[in-house]
């Protein structure tokens, strides 16, 4: 593929990568980088890309497999530093005006990392098969897990509330 | 508040926001250099298979044309040993382009940590297998070249052993120990918490 080619690809697609960033990062520059490095691996990977899934499914498991293993916190050596000092990260930029909703924003974000996987995929409209499919697991495993997660989101959102 | 009430209202507010990123700037990103643990892994082994591929072309030479016998077997021993660390980075590397495929998160996730812990280990093994070679090699090329040993002499004397073995046994002892937990520690420090967080995702996915 050519790189004006996938440059377009990502283009349309980058949402994915900013949930991901947004979900498995904390601060302003570890979303950055992880930005790039899901970005260069989708790059170096696309050549493996046949097209049995979507690529929106594809980009998930890289940007997923990329953030689960990413070193945090370590600085790396900036060739493009002006310019991602212009990435817009929405949620950061938009504080969330409704309750209701800041308050889901925090619980996901105290999910462990499968968890946050999961609910990404559930909130993009995957179902439990393309879930166990991205994710490795079976979709019983995925159903189990988010019957418990549904769960374990109301009551912490709804403990956030009430303590505010 | 439920997820599906959740994600109702996320995609109300997403089709207000669009998304945008300019494609210079996903350009540079894509000239950036990884970051990843796996990656710094991955330029490790080709330095170490760069590196030990000259090293052994040089010993084997010297093992053939160095003049003195004692120096040829000494650069024979170190030959095999950086040989046979080529065929272990090169069994690394294929280990490691199985990371470059389409995997699960899962897959990935157990590849890995079965590629970290097959460095460390490697790694660990081969500080380990050099102490005793270079100690060995050490001692073989001291009596034969430096203090003039002939085969038919006894180095196994009492005075010998006081003079030479017993403080050589205790100074390697002590050495070994040395390196034995410094080199566990070292790795532990470097790759430790990356396992066992790797751990930590595969016992969570495995969980039902």
């Amino acid at each position: 593929m050519e790189e004006k080619e996938f440059i377009e690809l990502i283009t349309n697609h980058q949402r994915i990568i900013y949930k991901v960033c947004n979900l498995y990062a904390q601060s302003h520059t570890d979303k950055e980088d992880l930005f790039q490095e899901i970005t260069l691996n989708a790059w170096k990977g696309i050549r493996n890309f046949k097209g049995d899934s979507l690529f929106t499914t594809w980009l998930y498991r890289v940007a997923l497999n990329t953030a689960l293993t990413f070193k945090r916190g370590e600085r790396r050596q900036r060739k493009v530093d002006n310019a991602v000092e212009s990435l817009a990260f929405e949620h950061e930029r938009q504080p969330e005006a409704d309750e209701q909703l800041a308050a889901m924003y925090r619980a996901i974000n105290e999910l462990s990392d499968i968890d946050k996987a999961l609910v990404t995929l559930y909130l993009d409209d995957y179902n439990y098969n393309e879930m166990g499919n991205v994710l490795g697991i079976t979709a019983n495993n995925v159903a189990v897990k988010m019957n418990r997660l549904k769960k374990k989101l109301k009551e912490e959102s709804e403990k956030y509330l009430n303590n505010h | 508040m439920e997820l599906d009430a959740f994600k109702a209202q996320l995609k109300l507010q997403l089709e207000n926001n669009r998304f945008y990123q300019k494609p210079d700037l996903l350009q540079s990103a894509m000239l950036m250099k990884a970051n990843s643990i796996v990656k710094k892994i991955k330029q490790s082994v080709v330095t170490e298979t760069a590196l030990a591929i000259v090293a052994s072309v040089a010993f084997v030479y010297f093992a053939l044309a160095y003049p003195s016998f004692s120096f040829r077997i000494y650069f024979g021993v170190f030959s095999c040993v950086s040989i046979a660390f080529v065929f272990a980075l090169l069994a690394l590397r294929i280990k490691l382009h199985r990371l470059d495929g389409d995997l699960s998160v899962k897959q990935n996730l157990l590849d890995t940590h079965a590629v970290i812990k097959a460095y460390v280990k490697h790694y660990f093994r081969f500080c380990m297998i050099l102490l005793p070679v270079c100690l060995c090699m050490a001692v073989f090329v001291f009596l034969f070249e430096f203090i003039s040993v002939t085969p038919n002499q006894s180095i196994f004397t009492p005075y010998m052993f006081s003079h030479l073995w017993l403080p050589l046994i205790i100074c390697y002892c002590l050495f070994s120990l040395g390196m034995y937990f410094f080199t566990k520690l070292y790795l532990q420090k470097l790759y430790g918490a990356h396992l066992h967080l790797l751990e930590k995702l595969i016992q969570e996915l495995e969980n039902e």
